[in-house]
């Protein structure tokens, strides 16, 4: 594309060395606007300049790609097994970096070669680079207001709960009516609680109790997690809901 | 006003295709200066899309910041082999859109044609897996978005939350995947009657890129979502 471009470039009419009949002809549409009047004009720049990817090019980042899809796959099922085998904790952060990272890696590969950015024109990488400018900041931005909490709790601290107390989402619920509609619904705990007591109404605490087990019974007991301890986790808050562990449980 | 040219180094009988004799907007100086000026405004509805995502992501972020439990609950909800199923079926699909047009920039219209017919396919493939592999099921049993939670078994407070950005997160870029597959049928369609050919390839070219960021946005989901927890 650019070479296309530089020898257009080089192929600018110069008017000192023009002919008068020259001159008057070039000056009738100086920008060349209509080159179809210009003889060569109009097929010097009909589109078969652009780079053509080779299928192997195409091919060999398919495998690329496949590659590191199996690479993030195995390194996050690996940390599972780490931490189930030989109980050793790996933090989340390390977890979230390595994933990011390959999806980084697999992101550059498309965007430079299936979207033929590495030869396209300059400016839509900088369209690109700008978008990712605002994603930053976004992104930033929010991380910044997240790190900056303890001021406010330390300021408002008998007036907010760390991390909020989870009500403002449980207030309200969809319940289907007698008329078969689903009507909003005033609920006095939270929706996780209220679809739980739904179904020990529904099934009886006995039987709410086996399905309970059923879900979660065959997980190991879990040890307290903290934000810097990742593990397989198992869908599994402990005591959360005490009264209706079955004997012996492991939650 | 000009000659018609045959393609390159094509010698063929017959009535000419519609790729051979299109002609570019006669308000543009060139032909590359049509296609650059494409490209660029296909760059900058792209970069709307990003910014769009983004914001997702940036609301899963927070969220898995100050309820990293919840989180990891709700990854542990979702089978990473169906989400790795899918990824794979994406990459594929960016493979055959991208030899798609690489086919048509030599203008072998009849291979063109089989690689967009298999990215159409694969785009359907996804679709199903999505809806009735994951969706329809995780539904029915109450694992729903917000106010609509109704799920007995839930391990902590903030899990309707999960299911709200999975639903948002994966519902738009599901959109996206129907669109794509409307764009891609119309190319299917375009190129049968031989609109596409080395110099007449602007709309492939553009539907490819937003082909290649549906697939680019669900490089970055299926991680967020099925692999980390």
């Amino acid at each position: 594309m650019s070479d296309h471009k530089h020898e257009h470039d080089a192929k600018r009419p110069d008017p000192a060395t023009m002919t008068e009949a020259e001159y008057r002809d070039y000056m009738a549409d100086p920008h060349a606007f209509h080159p179809e009047h210009h003889g060569a004009g109009e097929h010097a720049h009909d589109g078969e300049g652009h780079h053509v990817t080779s299928l192997f090019q195409l091919r060999a980042v398919l495998g690329i790609l496949i590659f590191f899809t199996v690479l993030t796959v195995a390194s996050s099922r690996a940390e599972i097994w780490v931490a189930d085998t030989f109980d050793l904790y790996i933090p989340t952060l390390v977890n979230v970096l390595i994933a990011m990272s390959i999806a980084t890696i697999k992101a550059v590969f498309v965007v430079a070669i299936f979207m033929h950015l590495k030869w396209d024109n300059r400016l839509n990488l900088l369209v690109l680079l700008f978008t990712l400018m605002g994603v930053g900041l976004f992104i930033g931005l929010t991380a910044m207001d997240l790190g900056n909490r303890k001021e406010f709790y330390d300021w408002k601290g008998d007036q907010i709960v760390a991390g909020g107390t989870g009500g403002s989402a449980g207030f309200v619920a969809l319940t289907r009516s007698a008329r078969g509609k689903d009507e909003p619904e005033v609920i006095p705990t939270s929706l996780v609680e209220h679809a739980r007591n739904r179904a020990i109404q529904k099934y009886g605490e006995a039987v709410f109790a086996e399905k309970l087990a059923q879900k979660h019974g065959h997980h190991d007991p879990m040890p307290a997690r903290t934000p810097n301890r990742s593990r397989a986790t198992e869908g599994l808050t402990a005591d959360l809901f005490d009264t209706t562990v079955p004997a012996g449980g492991d939650h | 006003m000009s000659t018609i040219q045959p393609t390159r180094g094509e010698i063929r009988t017959g009535p000419m295709l519609p790729h051979e004799t299109v002609q570019k907007g006669h308000h543009w100086r060139t032909r590359d200066d049509e296609f650059d000026a494409g490209k660029l405004g296909m760059w900058l509805f792209l970069a709307t899309e990003l910014l769009l995502f983004s914001g997702l992501f940036c609301g899963y972020a927070v969220m898995r910041l100050l309820y990293p439990e919840a989180f990891a609950n709700g990854s542990h909800y979702l089978d990473w082999r169906w989400g790795g199923l899918n990824t794979l079926v994406l990459l594929v699909s960016s493979y055959t859109m991208a030899a798609a047009i690489r086919h048509t920039q030599v203008g072998d219209r009849a291979r063109a044609q089989m690689a967009l017919i298999v990215t159409w396919l694969c785009a359907l493939a996804f679709l199903l897996v999505k809806l009735f592999l994951e969706y329809i099921p995780k539904w029915s049993e109450g694992k729903r978005p917000g106010v609509l939670f109704d799920y007995p078994y839930a391990q902590h407070e903030m899990e309707p939350m999960w299911w709200s950005l999975y639903y948002a997160s994966t519902g738009i870029h599901a959109s996206h995947v129907i669109i794509g597959m409307g764009l891609i049928g119309w190319l299917i369609y375009r190129n049968a009657k031989g609109w596409y050919g080395p110099k007449n390839y602007l709309a492939m070219e553009n539907i490819g890129l937003y082909w290649h960021i549906v697939d680019l946005i669900w490089i970055f989901l299926f991680p967020l979502l099925y692999l980390i927890h």
